[in-house]
């Protein structure tokens, strides 16, 4: 164990219509700790004075669920290779400057604090990002054969956990990434094929809905993914949706 | 199916034609550029001056070819403003430290200034249509036969050393907009095939770097009297 004291600046929000602003507070915590147990440290220490915590989100803190989502010096989940919550103090010197801020997007308004509103992925999601099969049991293994480069490609795009960081990342707040990943993913697989069109015009619809900006191949998105999916999906999205336009 | 206007308005609809007017005007950089190689005959201007005067003679052919790309270039612009304004509206609240993620990512100055560089085409576009096409129109005769005397204004305006130095800063600008317009041209398009991207960026930055060091020489070689 070595402590290590770094200086924060927390983006505080009261509330979805009231401007927000950095606070600075200084913290000494463990470098074993992660992150959000750095955060929840530092809660501790407000609640005590009587101050009223940071709010920010987090779920599993083992990288599977897509809560959590901090931009930390100007990086969507920072310097972590995965997601903010698998990122460790250790990562950080003593005495550096560390700023905390949300999700920043028209799309993905400030709920409070660190926290935003992600039912704009919700909505896109439910506009054809699914496939109307009847489910019931689980069929048999490979009843429906599918390659195994199909398989593996399908699979990475699949591993979207929907977090948001592409959006955070992306200077137009772009959601092409996400919506990319789903229609390649989808588009791949033989059960993915009869709304395959629908799929692509109604989530691009969506998407564009819901306030997101247009791609103009940054390309920050992919350096922050956690799951390391690549604009490759944005250029599938965009020949899935011409092809559907057209027919 | 989308109705045509639902398409075009879309984001990704936008992209396609920007792309697609971005890669013609791309096109018409190379044939003029290629034309403008001409002004280094050594021959006072006759291999140069034929070229413009056979183009000039296709009559209504050569309105056609101006017309669209004039209409090509204004809705390229259109569309940028369009984008330009989408993007800002996509985030009102701004960070406070914003920084590159480094690894995969392609934003660069280049791509982060694309409504800026292009903003200043813009003008650049309508002071050398003003200063050549409508400017002074000098007469020579090649080979017997009369024609407009376009190399004489290009050796005379580029004299300046003024107007050498705003055309030498306006080919860096482009090539910054090319640098980033090329390739993405490629992506927008949809070209997903990894190894054909990758030819595309690599390409796309070779074809920024020549076509603006190309344009880039010609007034500063006329400047220093090479090739005169
Ligand atoms: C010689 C003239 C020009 C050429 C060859 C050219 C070429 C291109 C190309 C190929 C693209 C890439 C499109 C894509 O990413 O899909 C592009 C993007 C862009 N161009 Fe131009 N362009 C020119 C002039 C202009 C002008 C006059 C403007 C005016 C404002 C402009 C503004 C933009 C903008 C803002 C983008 C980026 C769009 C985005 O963010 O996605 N360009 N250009
Ligand atoms: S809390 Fe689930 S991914 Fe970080």
């Amino acid at each position: 164990m070595s402590s290590i004291n770094v200086k924060l600046r927390v983006w505080r929000q009261a509330g979805p219509d009231v401007a927000g602003k950095l606070v600075d507070y200084a913290l000494t915590t463990d470098s074993h700790a992660s992150f959000l147990e750095m955060l929840d440290q530092l809660n501790r220490e407000l609640v005590n004075k009587g101050e009223d915590a940071i709010e920010f989100d987090s779920d599993c803190r083992e990288g599977i669920c897509g809560m959590c989502g901090l931009v930390i010096n100007g990086v969507a989940h920072g310097p972590s290779d995965t997601t903010t919550c698998q990122l460790h103090m250790r990562s950080y010197k003593e005495g550096d400057t560390i700023a905390i801020e949300p999700w920043q997007a028209t799309a993905f308004p400030v709920i409070k604090d660190l926290v935003v509103d992600r039912s704009s992925f919700d909505r896109i999601q439910a506009a054809g990002g699914y496939v109307s099969v009847g489910t019931g049991s689980a069929p048999d293994a490979n009843a429906i054969p599918i390659g195994k480069a199909v398989a593996n490609e399908a699979m990475d795009y699949a591993q979207c956990i929907g977090c948001g960081a592409c959006v955070a990342a992306c200077p137009n707040a772009s959601a092409s990434l996400f919506v990319g990943a789903k229609i390649s993913q989808l588009a791949l697989m033989p059960q993915g094929q009869v709304e395959r069109k629908e799929r692509a015009l109604g989530m691009v619809e969506q998407m564009d809905k819901e306030g997101f900006g247009p791609c103009s191949n940054h390309g920050e998105c992919e350096a922050v993914c956690p799951k390391s999916i690549p604009i490759k999906v944005i250029a599938n999205m965009k020949r899935e949706w011409l092809k559907a336009s057209l027919t | 199916m989308a109705s045509l206007a639902q398409a075009l308005g879309s984001t990704i609809g936008r992209k396609y034609v920007m792309a697609i007017t971005g890669l013609i005007w791309a096109g018409f950089l190379v044939s003029h550029l290629t034309a403008n190689l001409l002004l280094l005959a050594s021959d006072d201007g006759a291999a140069f001056n034929t070229y413009a005067y056979s183009l000039m003679s296709l009559g209504p052919l050569l309105w056609v070819a101006e017309g669209f790309l004039a209409a090509t270039f204004l809705i390229h612009v259109y569309n940028a403003v369009k984008i330009t304004m989408e993007k800002r509206a996509a985030r009102t609240s701004r960070y406070q430290v914003t920084a590159n993620a480094g690894g995969p990512s392609r934003k660069t100055i280049a791509s982060m200034s694309m409504i800026y560089t292009g903003g200043l085409l813009f003008v650049f576009m309508i002071l050398h249509l003003k200063g050549f096409k409508f400017g002074t129109e000098y007469t020579t005769t090649v080979d017997g036969t009369e024609m407009r005397d376009l190399y004489r204004l290009v050796v005379e305006t580029y004299q300046d050393p003024i107007k050498v130095g705003v055309y030498l800063v306006m080919m860096v600008v482009l090539g910054l907009h090319l640098r980033h317009a090329v390739w993405s041209a490629f992506q927008s398009l949809g070209v997903s095939n990894q190894k054909y991207l990758a030819l595309a960026e690599k390409g796309g930055y070779a074809f920024a770097l020549l076509v603006a060091l190309g344009f880039f020489l010609i007034p500063l070689a006329i400047f220093l009297g090479v090739g005169q």
